[in-house]
């Protein structure tokens, strides 16, 4: 399953920005999971279960239909924009991350392809010091781009720079024009876990270890996640551009056997 | 990893363990990054970091020379206080009230600190001046500037790490430390309701205390304690001339801001003095509850027997520390 994927669309930055500006400060809301987070997430909502501009959660089930709310009378741009989709519309929001926030890592288990719910995201006003990691990879999401996102699985971002990063984010039912969109479903997963294992492939693990723990690179690149399946991947997948050959199994057997000796580390 | 290869191999790891293995010393090390040790425990902080995939499977073991060699590139801070303490007697308290400086680095109980200690009971027979370099190695690769801008850094030792009081002051002389003691009523109520590690024989030898393994199983638990708690309350009151200040449970919180700050030559701001007050506020093990002196409630829970271990084994040493104690010079 593909984890992310820019749509052929470009939007205009400028105009989206000026659609901004006609939201005072004031009608910005803090978002509503703050277990989530460090410093200010707050967001708009152009629609929302009822029609609420600060109502920001998104909810499929709820008894108040997606309705559009005021706020998006007063975007020109974001309604032409949101025209060219021709799917059903859920909630539509503007969320911003201030400058030196974040979010920790997480993932939106009802979002997905899988779901039938894909949430897209068009970024406004972004930095490059925004650090955006889905499935423990760095994504560089560019202002007027529109990314699909596959945000059940874990994903964090922190805001580095110095200007607040907004996106528009869309989420919309899955149909047939938007699966046309997508590229096929070149499944890598049942190459990373294939059943080869052969007796070589632990000891090309441990060789690879090894080559981690001399190279500052790949060390920061292993800790950009602490979700134990997208590590795994990220182990088996820069193994592989090492050219280091073992699987899945293997990476996922050495961490249990680490952990249980962690656990038992006292007893001698 | 035998040698560092990159002086920068090291940046932000943090030694977890110290052990043997096929007879030679090993440290595992896991990777802590920019963060400091605000848990009340340097366990809680380390076990955290474990539970990271990457540092399961990314840990760097060395043998303990390599500590040596971190040394010499990253000497870190100097250590600007120790506490030692008989437990349960507010030393975390003591020790979180610390922390709540945020240029202070606070290690708490360190396992590796205390297995470097412990090597004495090792499988290769260890002298102490090899001992005293192990843990200034080891002091020097936990005193690191975590954040950045750390300047002075405290270790509160376990408590039977006072019957090596000899040996840390030869490794740190400069070193100014206090002991912290309370009532023995009420430190034999708290163990008897949850032992410490030190109070089960076998988990610690009681060669430790001076007691070969069958005394310890001979003796009832409650005298088994006793002697322990007299053994490192002896240890003190011995050495304590020796750069070393008495304190009581009952001087506790304020005796923090108004006197052990100036003995461990620290200048204060208003604002630090504000946070360590405010620390004192919480109970140290459990920071959503607020501290309370429980002089009261754990001696209504005295049993007999154990007061009559307290009265046998540990009275008469309390009644020296509290003698040396008021005669100690007021600090100004």
């Amino acid at each position: 399953m593909i984890s992310s994927f820019k749509l052929p669309f470009n939007f205009d930055p400028e105009a989206l920005r000026s659609d901004l500006d006609r939201i005072a400060p004031e009608e910005w809301v803090a978002h509503f999971n703050q277990d989530y987070f460090e410093g200010e997430w707050s967001g708009v909502a152009l629609r929302s279960n009822g029609g609420d501009s600060q109502q920001l959660y998104s909810r499929p089930a709820s008894e108040f239909s997606f309705t559009d709310t005021p706020i998006l009378q007063r975007c020109p741009y974001v309604r032409d924009l949101l025209a060219e989709f021709q799917c059903a519309l859920q909630s539509v929001r503007f969320l911003k991350l201030a400058a030196g926030s974040q979010i920790r890592e997480h993932r939106d288990y009802d979002l997905g392809v899988k779901e039938g719910q894909l949430r897209l995201h068009i970024p406004i006003i972004t930095n490059p010091e925004v650090q955006f990691f889905l499935d423990a990879h760095r994504l560089e999401l560019k202002a007027g781009e529109c990314w699909y996102l596959d945000l059940s699985l874990p994903h964090w971002v922190e805001n580095r720079g110095a200007t607040d990063r907004i996106h528009l984010v869309i989420d919309c039912e899955l149909n047939d024009w938007l699966r046309d969109l997508l590229p096929p479903d070149e499944s890598i997963d049942s190459e990373l876990n294939q059943n080869d294992i052969d007796s070589s492939s632990s000891e090309q693990l441990r060789l690879f270890r090894q080559t981690v723990l001399d190279d500052l690179k790949l060390q920061q690149r292993l800790r950009q996640t602490d979700d134990q399946e997208s590590f795994i991947k990220l182990v088996v997948g820069l193994g592989r551009e090492l050219g280091y050959r073992f699987n899945a199994a293997d990476a996922d057997n050495a961490l249990r056997a680490e952990q249980q000796a962690w656990f038992e580390r006292w007893i001698d | 990893m035998d040698r560092l290869t990159n002086v920068a191999q090291l940046e932000g790891w943090v030694p977890a363990r110290f052990y043997w293995r096929e007879g030679k010393p090993i440290v595992d090390w896991c990777y802590l990054g920019r963060q400091s040790f605000e848990a009340a425990f340097f366990e809680q902080t380390i076990g955290k970091c474990m539970a990271r995939p990457f540092n399961l499977l990314f840990r760097q073991q060395t043998p303990i020379e390599v500590l040596e060699e971190w040394h010499q590139i990253r000497p870190g801070l100097k250590p600007t206080g120790f506490i030692f303490h008989m437990s349960r007697c507010g030393s975390t308290l003591a020790s979180q009230m610390l922390t709540a400086i945020p240029t202070n680095v606070v290690i708490s109980e360190a396992r590796p600190i205390d297995s470097t200690l412990r090597a004495r009971f090792a499988p290769t027979e260890t002298t102490d001046d090899q001992r005293i370099t192990w843990l200034r190695w080891m002091v020097s690769a936990l005193g690191q500037r975590w954040l950045g801008g750390e300047r002075n850094f405290f270790i509160k030792f376990d408590a039977w790490n006072a019957l090596d009081l000899p040996l840390i002051r030869r490794a740190f002389p400069e070193v100014p430390w206090i002991f912290l003691y309370r009532d023995p009523v009420e430190v034999l109520v708290s163990h008897m309701n949850n032992r410490g590690p030190h109070m089960i024989p076998g988990v610690l030898t009681p060669n430790l205390f001076g007691m070969d393994l069958q005394t310890a199983f001979s003796l009832p638990p409650e005298d088994y304690c006793a002697k322990v708690l007299a053994s490192i309350c002896t240890a003190a009151i011995e050495y304590c001339r020796y750069g070393g200040r008495l304190v009581n449970y009952r001087q506790l919180p304020d005796v923090v801001p108004e006197t052990l700050l100036k003995y461990f030559n620290l200048r204060c701001s208003d604002d630090e003095i504000a946070r360590v007050g405010a620390a004192a506020k919480r109970d140290a093990k459990n920071p959503s509850a607020p501290f309370q002196n429980d002089s009261q409630k754990k001696r209504a829970k005295a049993t007999e027997a154990i007061r009559a271990a307290a009265d046998k084994w540990l009275y008469p040493i309390f009644e020296n520390l509290e003698v040396a104690r008021q005669e100690q010079p007021a600090i100004t």
